[in-house]
């Protein structure tokens, strides 16, 4: 079966977006373990902010060659799929672990982590589509 | 959105993926738009009348015009 030309650009871009995903885990491992695991916590944290934003940043032809239905399908899964799935799954450890153990705090630390990037993306977005009145 | 996509492909001799090829979408893009499960963009609505040489208004019905 003959590959088309828009899909030969998604999975081009998509599998580069992929490698990043790959290298930002052995980027993330290796910072973990710079200096004995013991780096302070604002180095560490600056680091893994770096190689995150470098692997989202990677991902980024992947999401412009998507056409219109295609990116909507991914937004719309993002959304309602992958909201739903770490909500279940951070109820669950909640449920299972206890309202005051490490894991429902790091649950709700990074609900709210989720929260607050989505706002500031959402105002953003709304920002720079402002025209005259 | 109602329209009549399908029928201007076959009459150019084109199957869904060859289409979609020449645009450069997805042919499940196609599909869906032929099906009317979904909106397209108004650039890709563009797009797809300006290939076909028709005003976009006789490729997708405008279901707010009264007929």
């Amino acid at each position: 079966m003959e590959i088309s030309k828009h899909r030969k650009k998604v999975l081009g871009a998509g599998a580069l977006a992929f490698v990043a995903a790959i290298a930002a885990g052995i980027a993330g491992g290796q910072i973990l373990r710079l200096g004995g695991g013991n780096l302070p916590f604002a180095v560490t944290f600056a680091l893994l902010t770096f190689v995150l934003i470098a692997a989202l940043l990677a991902t980024r032809p992947w999401w412009n060659r998507l056409d219109d239905v295609e990116r909507d399908a991914h937004t719309n899964s993002f959304y309602w799929g992958g909201t739903f799935g770490a909500g279940t799954a951070m109820l669950g450890l909640v449920a299972w672990a206890g309202t005051q153990s490490d894991l429902a705090r790091g649950s709700l630390i990074t609900f709210a982590a989720m929260t607050a990037g989505y706002g500031v993306f959402w105002l953003v977005w709304w920002l720079r589509r402002r025209g005259e009145a | 959105m109602r329209n009549c996509l399908r029928q201007l492909r076959t009459q150019k001799g084109l199957n869904q993926g060859e289409l979609a090829d020449l645009i450069e979408v997805s042919r499940q893009t196609i599909n869906a738009v032929e099906a009317d499960k979904y909106d397209p963009s108004l650039p890709m609505a563009y797009r797809l009348a300006a290939f076909f040489n028709v005003p976009v208004e006789e490729l997708f019905f405008n279901p707010f015009r009264e007929s």
